[in-house]
């Protein structure tokens, strides 16, 4: 079996937050909206403060709460431990949101229009605006990535949840998920948690390994090493 | 680089793959003065993503957050769309131009007639060309444009930038750059103020170092705040701001007392004993030096009595911890790199920290050694070709002229490079053109740079450019500076859509990338330095003065055909070839860096590296006066008594108007000067230190969504917001919660933002990321840009103008600003 | 209710509209007194107005979500994991099973309730409002974050939707002419006891359902303190059972305005107690 998963390596993790930025990119991700995020936690008093960053995504849980409760069953596992949604069966209701523990899902609201298809130049004539650009390349953004419709809407509905699907669009032909591969501390290897020789594997046999929020059991498969 | 690994399900799928619809394409990122190597992915001709550039040896295929905000940046809506002309004749910040849209034709013509006339009233000196970031291709227009013109007036931004820093190295170990680092084999840092997996100049490289740097060796960071660094590294000295000389003394002086120097480099007493004792003064006979110049002198005029005992209450940093640290520090010898940065340089008593910092290298023998710092091999470089026989009469007379910095003046030495007058004093400009003095300038073209926004005492800049007659900026978007200018000009983005190139050094290589047009502008833009100066000398041709265009077509022709340039695109690309021909001409030395094909191939491979820096290659000669390393520092000596000798002065007369304490032979070694601050202390409480924002690309990405939605990336700060960070403690005194708005007021001025306690700072400093404030450049940058409403505040309109005069640095840093904080109103 | 809830007050009104529905319907099938034809007017108009208020609500539901007019996914996409995939389809069984009964009472004149098919259908009938009666407090402890996931989100919820049905309910009889006999004050009185006992124990249980569940309860004390205990236990509970005290204790002043001051109370309590329980306590979540 397959089990694609994360291992991300906090002591080599630099809190950039490029993983994070990119994965707007790659997926088209609209403002306020994140697929993938951070915790930051902070310690201590004056001088002995920590400061810890802590990068987070969708966690591929085993036992995914998302999929549990999703009405509709567009929230589902697939064959490779992902947990991916089929954005044609949502309906929106946001049970899965509700549920997830880790608030990985997003909701594309009714109330917030979307940052792309505003329509006002700040010098009229001399500036353009989203709506031109549009009009000019035809996309959604200028940097639209199309690659992201292979498995998914490039942009989702409104009224309709997405979230971090693992890129599978990119897993599927054999490139490392974006925020992997865009790391500039390498801090984050995608791989086959069942397989032994997957990097990923190793890094949890040669390190403790702990994964947010264990009490609530959902087994995620992003897996934390090391400390920030 | 980040290589692909597969994961390929074993599918026979046809569908286009990912990243295969498009195709990668090198350039090279300026987002901070790193110059990555990248590549851009182009599909239909528009960019859709960025990643390292594989060939590159230097940030060896990794970049960090800030290309993929350039995307934004690339196709921001509030980027100019084409030329436009200001309609309100009023400047200043609460006017509104009244912009309209007009024709390049129309832009170039006004601003050639403005030349034209200073022309003919023989005042070709009162023209001002400015500029901030630039490339290779700068002296195309920058440099040949005004001096066939008739101007010698071209000011780079130099001086608000990080010269001090230089100035460092140059006076102790000859080296008048920035350093480069052997971090693979460096077993102790310490950085001071260096926060280099957030800034500085390696950014992707030293982010993809960390954690086997951190792993392998010691980090220790000095920084008045809690740095992102200082969060993952093993010790954090937090310094009070200003006050690092102390601190540095103090490592210097256990590690000679404790006899921990390095003997190889250094030397040692003739008879092998340690007579360096606390408080006692050592006769120089007594000790043999090696490659060193004056240890013995330091430790008579500054070392003797700096014990950590006498550091800690002036740098804020316990005894313990300052033993602690040169011990370490010291053990890993020679493989130590006391790494200096801005942070210790960029202050009015800058130079002394600078070399102060620096000398523990020299201490230490690791300068240019295994794990310390490093030189870096010389890219070899194409010449602008000769102006001086398109120079007329006018031109000439004009480029007589005296600088309109003032530069030279007794507080102004300008030393750059050792030479003195030789440096551009950018903040000063903002003062002559007020005072008007020494002449009046009528008209200025500036571009790629923001200064009434990223100077200090910013509202000085809006005063002189409001004042000024005649002002044309070329910029992406219309910025702070661009309110006040008659005619604005859209430039192209340098990442994605120009020609050019860029040279510099990371991982102990020198290398020079290339910038391409990877794609064709949404919009009416043109290059900077190149287009639009082939659209002015076209109009300055046909209104009689050819020569600029003559230059250039005479001068620019493309190295592979011999053809001459036609057009500004032309000279775009002959240009770029031009100065980087010595690289990918096969016939050339390439002095044991890359071999290119030639032409093609450099624009395919996007970069060529040197050789790896070798070990030790100046020790024989620093290229310092004595050609040691020098703790006591002849070269500064000679350039110190030379400039007060022109005005008849003494040295101690000299330091005195420089701003600086020392009083005779310390003005010649590394010593401790207390921080200089502006405002009083009982009227202004707090002192005020600032950082840059690790998503900056320097003053330019605020306008992006994922700069703000990202903006927590800097420790203590809050997405889409700008907060001034305060000690818990003073918090609680103030009466003032995390959220509330507060006025920050110095003697410069006053800006609101929001308060944040935090316990990175300690009590008594208050800590403000530079980056947010702007009151123009875009909608997501600024509150209400028709309102001219901030996000936030901009730092530099509370700090305010001074210098570290020897290099004419402006100083941002060492808290130089005292400030009050007063609860208000949400604005 | 500007921390961004997710669920907006829709969701609130599917609860709680949906809660009095079947609280009517309930207390239709076992609180109701009288024989035959006596208690046909108070069946007629039970039955509607639970049909129309569970209906009103799941309306509001359906009206909420992101795509109203995907709602057929959640038939080909059922998911026995999912309560709410359980409750859409609990809450569409036992609209058609009231509809027939309202059918079966408005059309079929001759003695319905004698019918066999009356029975049968009215008792899945009951079964169906059981099960839904359960689902509207299951379905926020299913997401089992914040103060959701404690315990006795589903019994308060039970209790209220009953309270304030039976309340309605008993209003409604009132109209109808009925006599009350002195049970409707006993089963009101013993309501609101269920409903202010398990509303204190609430405090007590959020400890256990986790640190997410304490700070939610804390917030939501901050902001909605107050309409927790005078709106909700107050006006919901101790003054229906005051009330309910009064009739019991002098069963001649259990006239007309004091039956619909209960309702009233009752009704009014039990939306207090469910727009803090949706609304408030919906941070920590999303
Ligand atoms: N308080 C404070 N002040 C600082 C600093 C700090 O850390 N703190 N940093 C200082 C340092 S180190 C430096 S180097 C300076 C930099 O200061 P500047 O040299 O003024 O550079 P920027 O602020 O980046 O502004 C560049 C401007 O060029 C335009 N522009 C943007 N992109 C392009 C482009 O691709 N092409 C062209 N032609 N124009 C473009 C925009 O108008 C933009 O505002 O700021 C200094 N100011
Ligand atoms: N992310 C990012 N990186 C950049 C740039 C950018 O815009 N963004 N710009 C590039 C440019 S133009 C330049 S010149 C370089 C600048 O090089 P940097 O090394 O980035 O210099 P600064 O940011 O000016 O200052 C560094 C640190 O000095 C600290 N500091 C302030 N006062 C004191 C003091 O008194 N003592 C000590 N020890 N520390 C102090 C600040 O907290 C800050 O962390 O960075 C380049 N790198
Ligand atoms: S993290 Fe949340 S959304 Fe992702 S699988 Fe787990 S429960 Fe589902
Ligand atoms: S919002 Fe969509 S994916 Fe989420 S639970 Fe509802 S139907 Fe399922
Ligand atoms: S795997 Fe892809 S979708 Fe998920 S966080 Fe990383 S970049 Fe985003
Ligand atoms: S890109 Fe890498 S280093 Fe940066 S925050 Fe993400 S995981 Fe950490
Ligand atoms: S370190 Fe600087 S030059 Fe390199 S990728 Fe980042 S912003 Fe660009
Ligand atoms: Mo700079």
């Amino acid at each position: 079996m397959t089990r694609y998963g994360m291992v991300i390596d906090l002591h080599k993790c630099v809190g950039c937050g490029a993983c994070q930025i990119a994965c707007k990119k790659e997926n088209n991700v609209d403002t306020g909206m994140f697929w993938s995020h951070h915790l930051i936690e902070e310690s201590g008093v004056f001088p002995h403060v920590r400061h810890e960053y802590t990068p987070t995504m969708c966690n591929h849980c085993a036992d995914a709460e998302c999929v549990r409760v999703c009405p509709t069953s567009a929230m589902h596992k697939d064959e490779n431990g992902l947990t991916l949604h089929d954005a044609s069966r949502c309906i929106g209701c946001k049970s899965c949101m509700m549920a997830c523990p880790y608030s990985a899902v997003n909701f594309n609201r009714k109330d917030v229009p979307r940052s792309w298809d505003d329509d006002e130049a700040i010098i009229p004539g001399c500036t353009s605006t989203a709506k031109e650009q549009q009009g000019k390349t035809g996309l959604t953004v200028p940097y639209y990535n199309k690659d992201r419709a292979a498995t998914y809407p490039g942009v989702r509905e409104v009224g309709t949840v997405e979230k971090c699907t693992m890129c599978d669009h990119r897993v599927k032909v054999g490139l490392a998920p974006y925020c992997a591969e865009v790391c500039p501390a390498q801090a984050r290897v995608f791989g086959d948690l069942d397989d032994p020789q997957s990097q990923a594997s190793q890094l949890l046999a040669r390190y403790e390994s702990h994964v947010l929020k264990p009490e609530v059991g959902t087994h995620p498969a992003v897996h934390y090493v090391r400390g920030f | 680089g980040p290589t692909l690994r597969a994961f390929a399900e074993t599918t026979t799928k046809e569908e286009p793959k990912a990243e295969e619809g498009g195709t990668w394409v090198s350039s090279a990122c300026q987002g901070c003065t790193s110059w990555c190597a990248v590549q851009v992915y182009v599909e239909d001709g528009r960019v859709v993503k960025v990643k390292g550039n594989p060939n590159s040896k230097a940030n060896r295929g990794f970049i960090c957050p800030r290309p993929h905000l350039a995307i934004q940046q690339l196709y921001d809506p509030d980027r100019l769309k084409g030329p436009m002309k200001r309609t309100n004749p009023k400047k200043g910040r609460d006017e509104d131009p009244g912009f309209v849209p007009i024709s390049w034709d129309e832009a170039t013509e006004a601003i050639a007639d403005k030349l034209m006339e200073l022309r003919a009233t023989g005042e070709t000196h009162k023209f001002m060309f400015l500029k901030g970031r630039s490339t290779n291709n700068s002296d195309v227009f920058f440099k040949a444009l005004p001096q066939i013109y008739g101007s010698r007036n071209c000011f780079a931004h130099s001086t608000i930038c990080a010269e001090a820093e230089k100035l460092g190295a140059g006076v102790t170990e000859g080296y008048w750059d920035y350093r480069d680092y052997d971090v693979a084999n460096t077993r102790y840092f310490i950085m001071w103020g260096t926060d280099p997996i957030a800034s500085n100049r390696q950014i992707a490289n030293i982010s993809n170092h960390f954690g086997d740097m951190t792993d392998n060796a010691t980090v220790a960071v000095v920084d008045p705040r809690l740095s992102v660094t200082a969060a993952k590294g093993d010790e954090w000295l937090p310094v009070i701001p200003g006050q690092d000389g102390a601190l540095a003394s103090a490592i210097a002086h256990v590690i000679l007392v404790e006899g921990r120097w390095n003997k190889d480099f250094v030397g040692d007493f003739s008879d092998g004993e340690n007579r360096f004792v606390a408080g006692s003064k050592v006769d120089e006979g007594l000790f043999a030096e090696n490659r060193t110049n004056g240890l013995v002198k330091w430790w008579n005029v500054e070392l003797f009595d700096k014990t950590p005992e006498w550091a800690e209450p002036l740098c804020g940093i316990p005894a313990e911890q300052i033993y602690r640290v040169a011990r370490g520090f010291a053990s890993a010898a020679p493989n130590a790199t006391s790494w200096m940065s801005p942070g210790v340089a960029m202050q009015v008593r800058g130079a002394y920290m600078a070399m102060a910092t620096n000398a523990l290298n020299g201490l230490v023998g690791s300068v240019e050694n295994v794990g310390g710092p490093n030189r870096a091999p010389s890219v070899p470089a194409g010449k602008l070709p000769d102006i001086r026989p398109y120079q007329d009469e006018i031109a000439l007379a004009g480029v007589k002229q005296p600088y309109f910095d003032q530069r030279g003046t007794f507080d102004f030495p300008a030393v750059a490079k050792g030479k003195l007058h030789d440096q551009v004093i950018t903040n000063r400009i903002a003062d002559c053109l007020n005072e008007g003095e020494p002449y009046d300038i009528k008209m200025v073209i500036s571009y790629w740079n923001n200064w009434v926004y990223s100077c200090t005492g910013a509202q000085r800049w809006e005063e002189a450019l409001a004042k000024l007659p005649f002002f044309v900026h070329i910029t992406l978007n219309p910025a702070e500076m661009s309110q006040f200018a008659d005619i604005v000009l859209p430039a192209r983005h340098q990442m994605f859509e120009r020609w050019g190139s860029v040279t510099n050094k990371q991982d102990l290589h020198s290398y020079t990338a290339l910038e391409q047009p990877v794609v064709e502008p949404l919009w009416d833009t043109l290059t900077d330095e190149t287009e639009i100066s082939w659209l002015i000398a076209e109009k300055l041709a046909d209104k009689g003065f050819p020569n600029v265009l003559d230059y250039y077509r005479e001068c620019f022709h493309d190295p592979e055909t011999d053809a001459a340039p036609q057009s500004g695109k032309d000279l775009s690309l002959f240009a770029t070839k031009i100065m980087t021909k010595p690289l990918w001409d096969p016939a050339s030395d390439k002095k044991g860096g890359d071999e290119l094909a030639g032409w093609d191939d450099f624009v395919e491979k996007g970069i060529w590296n040197s050789k790896k820096q070798g070990y030790r290659e100046h020790w024989d000669d620093f290229g310092t006066k004595t050609g040691k390393y020098e703790f006591y520092s002849e070269t500064l000596k000679g350039i110190l008594e030379e400039h007060a000798a022109g005005f008849g002065k003494t040295v101690d007369e000299l330091m005195k108007e420089l701003n600086y304490q020392a009083r005779g032979e310390a003005a010649f070694v590394p010593h401790y000067e207390e921080a200089y601050r502006e405002g009083d202390e009982s009227e202004y409480p707090f002192v005020f230190s600032e950082h840059r924002s690790r998503l900056n690309r320097e003053g330019r990405t605020a306008n992006t969504s994922w700069y703000q939605e990202f903006k927590d990336v800097d420790p203590g700060d809050e997405p889409w917001d700008d907060v001034l960070k305060i000690n818990p403690v003073d918090c609680e005194k103030l009466g003032i919660e995390t959220g509330d708005a507060v006025r920050v007021t110095s003697v410069q001025g006053s800006i609101v933002v929001h308060a944040k306690a935090w316990e990175g700072t300690r009590p008594g400093v208050v800590v403000k990321c530079y980056g947010q404030g702007h009151w123009a450049y875009g909608k997501i940058a600024t509150k209400d840009y028709a309102a001219k409403v901030p996000r936030g505040g901009n730092n530099n309109e509370i700090i305010p103008s001074n210098f570290e005069r020897i290099s004419s640095s402006t100083t941002r840093h060492g808290g130089l600003a005292r400030v009050k904080i007063e609860k208000v109103e949400e604005a | 209710m500007d921390y961004s809830s997710l669920w907006d007050v829709r969701i609130l009104l599917d609860l709680f509209l949906g809660g009095v529905g079947i609280g009517i319907f309930l207390f239709l099938a076992f609180g109701v007194w009288g024989k035959g034809e006596e208690r046909l007017p108070i069946l007629k108009a039970g039955s509607i107005a639970s049909l129309v208020l569970v209906g009103l609500g799941a309306l509001c539901l359906v009206s909420e979500l992101g795509r109203p007019f995907g709602i057929m996914s959640t038939v080909t996409g059922f998911n026995a994991t999912s309560i709410t995939s359980w409750g859409g389809m609990l809450q569409m069984a036992f609209l058609l099973i009231d509809a027939a009964l309202c059918v079966m009472l408005f059309a079929l004149k001759d003695n319905v309730q004698g019918s066999v098919a009356f029975k049968i259908v009215g008792a899945v009938g009951v079964g169906l409002a059981s099960l839904v009666l359960v689902y509207h407090g299951l379905v926020l402890n299913s997401v089992g974050r914040g103060l959701w996931a404690d315990a006795l989100i589903t019994p308060l919820f039970m209790a209220s939707s009953l309270l304030a049905g039976g309340a309605a309910a008993i209003a409604i009889d009132r109209f109808t002419g009925s006599i009350l006999p002195a049970g409707t004050a006993r089963f009101l009185a013993a309501a609101s006891i269920a409903v202010a006992v398990l509303m204190l124990a609430f405090g007590f249980t959020v400890a256990p359902a986790g640190a997410d569940a304490v700070y939610c309860y804390n917030i939501m004390m901050q902001q909605s303190g107050m309409v927790w205990w005078l709106c909700a236990l107050g006006v919901g509970a101790i003054a229906p059972l005051a009330l309910s005290v009064i009739a019991l204790a002098k069963p001649s002043v259990w006239n007309t305005s004091l039956v619909v001051a209960t309702a009233v109370c009752a009704v009014a309590g039990s939306f207090a107690l469910k727009f803090v329980l949706t609304s408030t306590a919906q941070i920590f979540i999303g």
